[in-house]
């Protein structure tokens, strides 16, 4: 009888140490948004980034091309 | 003559210097703090709200003030809003922009300069040992000068100030481009790293004490921070403080996010940037900030003490409990030091930030060089700090901290969003924040620019009157002995104010008439 008191107390507080299902969930949500939009506004910048720096090398090399001639 | 402004060498790295001038030591303990004060899980629904209605929206609108005034020249609020609203009164209102980032400087250099302080204190191990709440407040209370039980002066405190200046200093020196840029470089990243390790090794640290205390876990404390309690929401209270962190997290009102976007082209992008400068800043506060503080602290200390401790405020948490967690962890000194040093780095991106506003000042109205500004605006620093290190203990701090770092951020931001979406006018301002864009903003935020910020900003800016203004004003519960030494604080802020406000009427009394802000901006377009 003792030993089932116990176990259940054990069991009871190992579910209060963890997070309620809405917990996890609230928390993956807004972590996995922060996360993705982070990354994907960072990917962006730096694709943009390449870009200009090729285009500024297309013109450069446009630039040298046209005064060799 | 007309001066060639300088400009960011890359998007990269104004975003990584913008990010870093957002993440602050507000992320790692402010935000632990007003969560565990506002019912965890509770304020978590209202600040992600806040985060879409106001911090977004006025992220685009000072990003958008800026690069319009950088088009004239301008790198601070009193020329970016004269440009907006053609109106005698308009440059005056700018005067709390440059006001409120250059107090906020003076004593945000003292506060980082006591992470760096720790940092050392952690690796020398200098505070191990004083393992209760009360020798480690006596530490911290020593090391500011309040008694001389661990420090037998203030010298030590002082050195480590004197430490933070030169290294801020230096970095503006060197201007924009090969300072802030470059620091933002190395900072941002090396703050990640730190915060990533220190992250990991909370995760590990589980249950530190199944034995005696097993419901004493990381796990439990985020928890804490993430079970939504809806039943909380219903009080204004909590909206009124997840609105408030979302405003110091972004560094929205203080002109440095428009002084940074004035160093961009006419046509860079800038709704991308703010928007993804703003989410690093949120991967910082939410991610990282919100998994070491509170879980650790609610690991070692359990629930109910946490909360204590959180009522004790941002620096309770971090100068006074994080020590003694460390001196209970395996390799506490190099966490300790990691956790500081950190703390440092975020501190040092947004204080160079604060300065930015007032150097341009000085150099694109009066003609200085960046090393004559720069000087000027270090001079007048170093007398601030010294009055803070004098007179810390009797609350000079504390009130520069309200009337600068709270109440005048709402208020430029409301300045702001009127002159900018009303005054200026919704229409141009749209086209503003899309020009040369790498994303389209979505057309709700037109309408949530113009109506719903403002009344959000209203509503914060009463309730603040109401609730903390007149009794902060009017000194309520403040010890008799501190009274005099915070009326002191207030002359010395209004001098500053009264200062910037001659200053702002004979630069533009010196510069009328005169059309080098549109010679740059014909030049930059290349007409």
């Amino acid at each position: 009888m003792k030993e089932k008191i116990c176990l259940k107390l054990i069991i009871k507080k190992k579910k209060e140490n963890k997070m309620n299902i809405y917990g996890w969930i609230f928390m993956i949500v807004s972590w996995s948004l922060i996360i993705i939009f982070t990354v994907y506004t960072f990917a962006k910048i730096l694709q943009s980034s390449n870009k200009k720096s090729n285009n500024n090398n297309n013109s450069n090399l446009i630039d040298n091309s046209s005064k060799n001639s | 003559m007309a001066q060639k402004r300088e400009s960011w060498g890359t998007k990269i790295g104004l975003v990584l210097a913008v990010a870093g001038n957002a993440v602050g030591l507000g992320n790692f303990l402010r935000f632990p703090v007003q969560a565990a004060q506002n019912g965890g899980g509770a304020f978590m629904i209202p600040y992600i709200c806040a985060f879409i209605l106001l911090g977004i929206p006025m992220a685009w609108v000072e990003w958008a003030i800026g690069r319009h005034g950088g088009k004239y020249g301008h790198g601070s609020l009193p020329g970016m809003l004269d440009v907006l609203w053609h109106n005698k009164i308009a440059k005056y209102l700018g005067v709390f922009g440059l006001f409120a980032s250059t107090v906020i400087l003076i004593y945000y250099t003292y506060v980082e300069s006591w992470s760096l302080a720790f940092s050392f204190f952690s690796i020398t191990k200098s505070y191990f040992g004083l393992g209760s709440f009360n020798s480690m407040h006596t530490f911290l209370t020593s090391f500011q000068g309040e008694n001389s039980q661990y420090f037998p002066s203030i010298l030590t405190a002082y050195i480590f100030m004197l430490i933070t200046f030169l290294i801020n200093f230096a970095v503006l020196r060197k201007g924009v481009s090969k300072g802030i840029e470059k620091m933002a470089f190395i900072a941002m990243p090396l703050l990640f790293i730190f915060a990533i390790v220190i992250v990991i090794r909370v995760f590990t640290l589980g249950t530190p004490d199944p034995v005696n205390h097993p419901d004493w876990s990381v796990m439990k404390g985020l928890a804490f921070i993430w079970e939504p309690r809806f039943e909380m929401l219903g009080d204004a209270k909590i909206w009124l403080a997840a609105a408030g962190q979302i405003f110091f997290t972004l560094s929205i009102g203080m002109g440095t996010l428009s002084a940074y976007a004035s160093y961009l082209k006419p046509n860079d992008d800038i709704a991308l940037g703010a928007v993804s400068a703003s989410f690093l800043n949120e991967f910082t506060e939410v991610i990282l900030g919100g998994t070491i503080a509170i879980p650790v602290a609610v690991a070692f200390f359990g629930l109910q003490t946490t909360q204590e401790i959180a009522q004790g405020g941002a620096y309770n948490l971090g100068f006074v409990s994080m020590p003694i967690i460390f001196q209970n962890m395996p390799l506490g000194s190099i966490f300790g030091f990691l956790w500081f040093l950190m703390l440092f780095l975020a501190g040092i991106t947004s204080s160079v930030a604060m300065a930015q506003p007032i150097i341009s000042f000085l150099e694109e109205q009066f003609n200085f060089s960046k090393n004559k500004a720069t000087a000027i605006v270090g001079a007048c620093v170093f007398i601030g700090m010294n009055l803070i290190v004098i007179f810390f203990q009797y609350g000079f701090l504390d009130e520069m901290d309200y009337w600068s770092g709270t109440f005048s951020l709402v208020f430029v931001a409301l300045i702001e969003i009127i002159v900018f979406a009303w005054i200026y006018g919704m229409d141009k301002g749209w086209d503003e924040i899309n020009r040369g864009g790498e994303i389209k903003v979505p057309k709700i935020f037109y309408f949530i620019i113009k109506y719903i910020t403002p009344l959000y900003l209203l509503t914060i800016l009463v309730s603040w009157i109401i609730q903390d203004a007149i009794p902060i004003f009017l000194m309520k519960n403040i010890p008799e002995n501190e009274i005099l030494y915070r009326w002191l604080s207030r002359g010395f802020m209004i001098l500053i104010a009264i200062v910037l406000l001659l200053m702002i009427r004979f630069a533009w009394k010196r510069n009328e008439g005169k059309d080098m802000f549109k010679i740059n901006y014909q030049e930059e377009k290349g007409e």
